[in-house]
């Protein structure tokens, strides 16, 4: 009789059966890597090899496990693995080969696991493809530039045609044809309809792109709600943005004091999946700042005021009450007894004068939490 | 009576021959009287007032309906066509005046609005007769008015009743999601109830009001959802039962015993209106408990309760010839029915539903072949008709079906998208917000690069050194460049030696072990660096912190109100800050003589707790772990007071 009871359909697999999508926003920014590597001796090729084995060990993990490696650079956000679909997918080098050249290649390859290879190659050769079509004035004028935004949100689109679409696509991580057909891992869904687990990690050189403020914070917001976490490992440059983001959506937060050690970082930080990091004190950094600079003054505040509209922080009501970010007329009828406790009566026919060496800024405010202790 | 109808067959709740009656107490819950009962609760019923009264000077006599629904006023002349007669339904009524009762005419001025066009007419009755007779009705209409304007949302909605223009206090009943936030905290008698309710709030109370110097409404002003909360709860009443589930036989002395309520008599006549006509058509002939007797034991209740029927019930003759009224459910539910639109309504072929018969096809296709009925499907019914006396609170037209089934009709596919209304946002750009803070970290990479650095150079680099094997770089790419394309070495990336390398991942290994070592201090649970005080102190400390978190919220508040009224209040506050500081040292001094016993009590413990966690910060105990925990409001309630005294002294300076 139980083989024809028709409630399998709802039992559903532990969450532990589904693989993981690891996707990979590398900056590329090739001045911002010199600038590094003069800093730090880590050069760009030496984190490239890195990030390959820490990606060959996310897909030695799982056969279904799956890898994307997005490039941040200087003219946008390019897919490095899985390639454009459509595109040469050959290496700029590889028309010049000998027949002596290929079986020698093949030689080297033959005792490389073959995923791993796929993933390399494609990886090399799609960076070499970009390096090639990059004009050095370009590189030049940008030593900040950085897609960040789109970055994220060419990840998260990706993630969502994997993880949540079901119908998979082109596959990820391993180049090969043969592989495209395997839509998701063996079909297991989990109650959120996601086939697969995924994860983020950004490695950045290049500080915050200030422009891209809003589609982050919403990129930020749609990883959170997705569960995905966004792990960062921030070279140089101290970062808002992703700070914020590792700790909104449960990522990892790094800033590797020896960025020459930086597979170390990988394995031990960003390695572990969803279901392993539940049982795992994570080395994310001890103390997120979270106070903010004011958008008038820019200076860092324990409290401020915040237009209600925008959400734009200011350490003192703006100028004719107008928020200075969208430009909407602020009622700050309220506010004006702020500065002016009234705390003895008024029997001697004088106005209270306003409290104006206090402590904080000469912003006053309500103190009702606690001032921060060391 | 027939003699076999008797009891002498095997009861359905024990195996015994045993005799059933009903058993009714005669202090509590007299048999006789269930009809009366009956005819209260079910109409409703209120006696018909009449008066006599002349309208545009014509004798007559007015009339309030029974069901309090309708007023008429009829001529007195024996005329029978040309007899003018006039019928307000009552919940047109707008409005009521009346003369005061001392006057020399009475007088009653009902103002009615036409229930189509909306216009308010009055009419003037003059009363006539004795005076006594005019204040009866006067009350009956107004109570009447009441009445109908207490029932919720569907009358309510139809007549919006001008409360301040009647004369005569006929305003509704206030129902308690009305209720003002000042009526709540003026309402001491639910403020008390909500205290008795909750001890932590009691003491709360206790410690802020009675003992700290808040005064209540300073309390409450912060609490009112609680009081609302309160009195929304205690208005819920309970609704209706499976009445029959409940009826439970007693075995006493060998008879099995079944009583009865007023109540229960009147919910089972509701529930199952069979039963109330099987009652009306029989009990003149039989006893009024001889009734119930055989109704617990005859095939009738099982089958109401949903039990399966089987050869071996006894049988009887009178009640028996109501089972096979085939429906059982007289008239029930039809409410519900109005209000399902023919689109979605399935009952036309409901013979074909097979869901009604589990997992198994319908085979017979016909209505009614079910002899018996599964508990189930007995128990569902019960509970859509307890649902279907319930008022819905949630259709608000119920009343025109045709309204309501036009809305279910729109399929929203077919509907354009509804304008979204969201405010346009004029955002800057917010490069300017954060051009300066990433100042500091920008370097100029020349500067840090050399001179010699270029685009051309950088890329080729890059190019070469990323190549998955050496061959692949026979040619690189030829980058227009103002540089001379010259052919660069290919430069090994820069590798150290083995130890080198060796020396960097540990120097990793041990920043991100030092990391971890700092986050496993912070974790919550037994890793915790934080011991927590014993239970008594800890108690003490919770409702400490709680009060002066409520004092701090009141100092602020005030504080900068700017309200030369509050002043008092902030010294209040002030002071109750500064005995809060105190409590805090008492508790703190508390705690470190408790340790003391208890030190002297185990010696070995404190030993043994030192070996557990290595990475710990010595273990805080008393005084210290008191003030270490209960340190951030201290910061705060000093804050607070500094600001006071500064603001004191900015006053008095500059008086």
């Amino acid at each position: 009789m139980d083989k024809v009871d028709g409630t399998e359909h709802y039992n559903f697999k532990a969450p532990a059966d589904l693989a993981t999508l690891q996707v990979i926003i590398l900056d590329t920014n090739p001045l911002a890597w010199a600038t590094l590597e003069s800093s730090s001796s880590l050069s760009f090729p030496s984190a490239l090899s890195q990030l390959l084995i820490f990606a060959n060990a996310h897909l030695a993990f799982s056969q279904s496990n799956r890898c994307a490696v997005i490039a941040n650079h200087i003219d946008g956000t390019h897919f490095l693995s899985p390639a454009d679909p459509g595109t040469d997918h050959r290496d700029p080098g590889e028309a010049d080969l000998t027949p002596e050249d290929l079986k020698e290649i093949a030689h080297q390859n033959a005792s490389k696991y073959r995923v791993f290879r796929l993933l390399e190659d494609e990886v090399r050769a799609s960076y070499r493809r970009l390096i090639a079509n990059t004009s050095p004035e370009a590189v030049m004028e940008s030593p900040n530039t950085s897609f960040l935004a789109g970055a994220l949100s060419a990840a998260l689109t990706y993630i969502n045609r994997i993880c949540f679409g079901g119908m998979g696509g082109r596959s990820s991580g391993v180049a090969g044809e043969e592989k495209s057909k395997v839509n998701s891992a063996g079909g297991k869904v989990d109650e959120t309809g996601r086939t697969m687990h995924a994860k983020i990690l950004v490695i950045s050189v290049t500080p915050d792109p200030a422009n891209q403020y809003i589609p982050v914070m919403n990129s930020i917001f749609s990883a959170q709600r997705l569960k995905i976490p966004i792990d960062v490992c921030k070279l140089q440059d101290s970062t808002v943005f992703l700070q914020q983001a590792a700790d909104a959506t449960g990522g990892v937060y790094m800033e590797p004091e020896h960025p020459q050690g930086l597979l170390q970082y990988l394995m031990v930080g960003f390695l572990p999946d969803h279901l392993a990091r539940r049982s795992l004190i994570l080395p994310t950094k001890v103390d997120v700042d979270f106070r903010a600079a004011c958008f008038c003054h820019k200076k860092v505040l324990d409290i401020g005021f915040v237009c209600s509209v925008c959400l734009s922080i200011f350490c003192e009501p703006p100028e004719g009450a107008v928020c200075s970010t969208c430009q909407v007329k602020l009622d700050v009828a309220a506010l004006e007894n702020l500065n002016k406790p009234v705390v003895l009566p008024p029997r001697k026919k004088k106005k209270k004068k306003a409290v104006d060496s206090l402590p904080e800024s000469g912003v006053a405010s309500a103190a009702d939490s606690p001032a921060p202790t060391e | 009576m027939p003699d076999h109808a008797m009891p002498s067959i095997p009861c359905p709740v024990t195996t015994n021959r045993l005799h059933t009656q009903v058993y009714t107490d005669p202090t509590k819950h007299p048999i006789y009287p269930i009809i009366e009962a009956r005819s209260i609760v079910c109409g409703g019923r209120m006696a018909t007032a009449r008066a006599s009264a002349s309208y545009k000077k014509k004798d007559g006599e007015i009339t309030l309906d029974a069901d309090g629904k309708s007023l008429s006023w009829r001529a007195e002349s024996s005329g029978t066509a040309s007899n003018p007669h006039i019928v307000i339904s009552v919940d047109s009524i707008k409005s009521l005046q009346a003369t005061p009762p001392t006057s020399a005419k009475v007088m009653i001025k009902v103002f009615v609005q036409h229930p189509t066009d909306g216009t308010v007419d009055p009419y003037v009755f003059t009363f006539s007769g004795a005076p006594d007779e005019a204040s009866i009705f006067k009350a009956a209409l107004t109570a009447a008015i009441q009445a109908l304007k207490s029932t919720p949302a569907l009358d309510a909605a139809s007549t919006d009743v001008k409360d301040d223009r009647t004369s005569l206090d006929s305003r509704p009943a206030k129902t308690l999601r009305n209720k003002t936030d000042h009526e709540l905290q003026e309402d001491m008698s639910l403020q008390q109830a909500v205290l008795s309710a909750s001890p932590t709030l009691q003491k709360k109370f206790h410690e802020a009001v009675i003992s700290g110097g808040m005064t209540p409404v300073q309390f409450w002003t912060t609490r009112i959802h609680l009081l609302r909360a309160y009195a929304v709860e205690q208005a819920q009443v309970r609704g209706s039962y499976n009445v029959l589930a409940t009826i439970k036989p007693k075995t006493e002395d060998s008879v099995v015993r079944v009583s009865l309520s007023r109540d229960q008599i009147h919910a089972i006549f509701e529930q199952h209106p069979i039963i109330q006509k099987v009652y009306d058509e029989v009990v003149p002939k039989l006893r009024e408990d001889e009734f119930w007797r055989r109704f617990f034991l005859s095939k009738l209740y099982k089958k109401l309760k949903g039990e399966k029927l089987v050869p071996t019930d006894s049988h009887d003759d009178i009640l028996d010839q109501y089972l096979k009224g085939g429906n059982l459910d007289l008239g029930s539910g039809a409410e519900r029915q109005l209000r399902i639109p023919h689109v979605i309504d399935i009952s036309g072929n409901e013979d074909n539903h097979s869901q009604k018969q589990g997992n198994r096809p319908d085979l017979t296709m016909r209505p009614n072949k079910i002899e018996n009925v599964p508990i189930i499907r007995t128990l569902n019914t019960l509970s859509s008709k307890l649902l279907d006396s319930v008022h819905p609170v949630d259709l608000t037209n119920e009343r025109d079906p045709r309204t309501q089934e036009g809305v279910d009709m729109k399929l929203h596919d077919l509907q354009n998208d509804t304008r979204q209304q969201k405010i346009l946002l004029n955002v800057k750009d917010h490069r300017q917000f954060f051009d300066t803070r990433s100042g500091p970290h920008f370097v100029k990479p020349q500067a840090s690069l050399g001179q010699h650095t270029t685009g051309v150079g950088i890329l080729l680099m890059l190019y070469q050194n990323t190549a998955s094997h050496n061959s692949l770089n026979q040619r690189p790419p030829n980058y227009k460049s103002v540089d001379q394309p010259q052919q660069w070495p290919i430069q090994p990336s820069k590798q150290g030696t083995s130890d080198d390398n060796d020396s960097v991942l540990r120097a990793a290994s041990a920043h991100i072990s030092s990391i971890l070592a700092i986050r496993r201090v912070q974790m919550p649970g037994r890793f915790g660096c934080l011991s927590t005080p014993d239970p008594r102190i800890w108690d003490q400390l919770l409702l400490t912190h709680a009060t002066s978190t409520e004092f701090l919220r009141h100092f602020w508040g005030a504080f900068f109100s700017g309200d030369s009224k509050k002043i008092n209040e902030i010294r209040n506050m002030a002071g109750s800050l500064n005995r809060s500081l105190e409590r805090i040292e008492s508790i703190a001094t508390s705690a470190e003589e408790s340790e003391k016993l208890s030190n002297e009590a185990g010696r070995g413990d404190s030993d043994r707790k030192r070996s557990k966690g290595s990475n710990r910060p010595p273990n805080e105990k008393g005084f210290a772990l008191v003030k270490r925990v209960i340190a951030p409001q201290e910061n705060a309630i000093k804050t607070a007071l500094a600001r006071y005294q500064l603001a004191l002294q900015g006053s008095g300076d500059s008086s």
